[in-house]
């Protein structure tokens, strides 16, 4: 089990090294030179000249080989130093914490609510299959997956803000202004959710033990909280850093739409205003989110999951 | 199960008749501006109302059918054959090259493809060629995967043996004794797919990312009628509207044929 976890971590680290190195190589990728970008930027103006730029290019250490460059990126990571943004001048890093914590609600709120609606309907319609509620939700699913977010939110606003004046349709504030954006992340990742829990619990509900269980007598409330219940979670907790994922992109067109404070806004203004610095410092950021939420879901596993347990002290012996 | 009365395979002929017609079947010269008769609502003229330059939305419409669905599907046939060589090739040679593709198509499928996406584009620029780029490097990797292990099912059948004790070569047996065998399952995840597709397309050019005005695009015109929410709803809620038919046929059809599949 130890082991297990040894080598997942291990792969963490190494994913860790490769996401460094590829937010190293993202300046490389861009269209121009970055001395020029840096410049551009700094000056508004395309009519700068030679010196000017091979001036900044080496207080920017862009004159050093690239081996040099490249450590030098990896120390000033390790630093918590990403630079400085190219737009704003702020650091990099004291943007991102500042704006992070607004991403985090929205994720942990729409993470928590989708669960709350998809485990119990999913695991109530796996169990009573082709019941009303199996087809109602199996409805709503196809349906909510199929409306694109934008869309969504632009109904919502049209409806709820310009029609009725309700809600507060942009920026952070009070309790109401999470209603929208809130709505939105929830509705499609719960319809798609709720399917999951119940293709997991309907797989269960047809297993060989569970028939032995019903075989021996045992109670139905016994079988399913000690048979399906304890089972079905295991996908379900591993499906949670993949709704994390989708928490984390849906926050950039919600974010977007909503005026939300949060990183997703961060990034799109970013990637819009071409703010190389910021790209590359919200990749690096984003990369440890989830690396970091990876390495925790599979700890989960371990502890739910016996057969990765046994397999584990296989591959540490 | 006959698929041809079900009402999404309908839309989805209906679209791609209006793919193929395009611009002759618009009623208006799409790019044409009326600055006179800007905002306007539905009316007999103008079918779908005009946008905030005063061009036909109808129009618009079905020239968009082809812009938007024609990216998205040029985008979902590339991944599907390089996931298709690359799945075949893991699957059937296995070893080391099994061993390292799978490997990177994990670590591509554990990345948040829209922000790697967007990333890519805010380094590499806007612009069709970079979207098709930056969605096909993200989005092969499910049909990879699937073609893996449909090929490890089907590459110890007896026909594929006899295959390959008379002689016959790697590339020869795949493309004539595997592919035939497991293309209609890939058919079904890619149907699946373009549903996705449209929708992560369709966001990226909403935020204006992707295809950029005057060229008519759902997400494009989806960011206008964001900006006059307001004063005309219409410009937002038709082309929804259709984006949003447009999906749920794919994904309906999509579900309908792995049914008959199962």
């Amino acid at each position: 089990m130890a082991g297990f976890f040894l080598k997942r971590l291990i792969n963490a680290v190494l994913v860790l090294v490769g996401v460094v190195t590829l937010t190293f190589c993202l300046m490389r990728f861009t269209d121009g030179d970055p001395a020029t970008i840096i410049a551009l930027d700094k000056y508004g103006s395309s009519l700068i000249s030679n010196t000017v730029i091979d001036r900044l290019a080496a207080e920017n250490g862009l004159c050093d080989p690239l081996p040099i460059q490249y450590l030098n990126w990896v120390r000033r990571v390790l630093a918590g130093d990403l630079g400085r943004s190219l737009r704003s001048d702020a650091p990099v890093w004291d943007e991102i914490m500042q704006r992070f914590p607004y991403t985090l609600q929205l994720a942990v709120l729409s993470i928590l609510l989708t669960s709350a609606i998809a485990i119990p309907l999913g695991i109530y319609a796996g169990v009573h299959q082709d019941s009303l509620v199996d087809r109602l939700t199996q409805w709503i699913a196809s349906i909510t997956v199929s409306v694109p977010d934008y869309y969504l939110a632009i109904v919502l606003i049209y409806g709820l803000t310009v029609k009725w004046a309700l809600l507060p349709s942009y920026g952070y504030g009070s309790i109401a202004h999470f209603v929208l954006p809130l709505a939105v992340l929830v509705s499609a990742r719960a319809g798609y959710t709720t399917r999951l829990v119940t293709s997991t619990t309907a797989d269960l509900m047809s297993a060989d033990y569970v028939a032995y269980a019903e075989l021996r007598g045992l109670p139905s409330h016994r079988i399913f909280f000690v048979h399906i219940l304890k089972n079905a979670l295991i996908p379900i907790v591993t499906h949670l850093s993949l709704q994390f994922l989708m928490a984390l992109e849906g926050s950039v067109i919600v974010e977007s739409i909503f005026a939300w404070p949060g990183i997703g806004k961060c990034l799109t203004d970013a990637v819009l205003g071409r703010d190389f610095t910021m790209i590359q410092g919200l990749v690096l950021f984003m990369g440890v989110l989830i690396v970091g939420m990876n390495v925790i879901v599979d700890f989960f596993y371990i502890l739910m999951d016996q057969r990765v347990q046994v397999a584990g002290t296989r591959v540490r012996s | 199960m006959n698929l041809f009365i079900k009402p999404y395979v309908l839309f989805i002929l209906l679209l791609i008749v209006l793919a193929v017609g395009g611009q002759r079947l618009a009623p208006n010269d799409p790019y044409q501006t009326h600055i006179d008769q800007r905002l306007l609502p539905p009316s007999a003229a103008f079918l779908f109302g005009t946008d905030e330059l005063g061009r036909c939305m109808f129009s618009r419409l079905i020239c968009s059918v082809r812009v938007s669905l024609g990216l998205a599907a040029s985008i979902l046939v590339i991944c599907l054959v390089t996931g298709a060589c690359i799945g075949m090739i893991a699957g059937y040679f296995g070893g080391l090259v099994d061993e390292m593709l799978m490997r990177v198509t994990d670590t591509i499928m554990a990345l948040p493809s829209f922000i790697v996406a967007m990333v890519l584009i805010g380094t590499l620029g806007a612009g069709i060629g970079n979207m098709i780029f930056v969605f096909a490097l993200t989005g092969w990797t499910r049909y990879a995967r699937l073609t893996r292990s449909l090929v490890l099912s089907v590459k110890n059948a007896n026909h594929v043996v006899t295959a390959r004790l008379t002689g016959l070569g790697s590339v020869y047996i795949l493309r004539r004794y595997i592919l035939p065998a497991i293309a209609r399952p890939l058919i079904v995840l890619g149907t699946l797919g373009m549903g996705m597709m449209i929708l992560m397309t369709s966001s990226m050019s909403f935020l204006g990312l992707g295809i950029t005005e005057p060229t008519p695009d759902w997400g494009a015109m989806m960011t206008n009628g964001t900006t006059y929410i307001r004063t005309a709803a219409h410009l937002a809620i038709f082309p929804g509207i259709l984006i949003c038919l447009t999906v749920l046929s794919f994904n309906l059809l999509g579900e309908a044929l792995k049914k008959d599949n199962a």
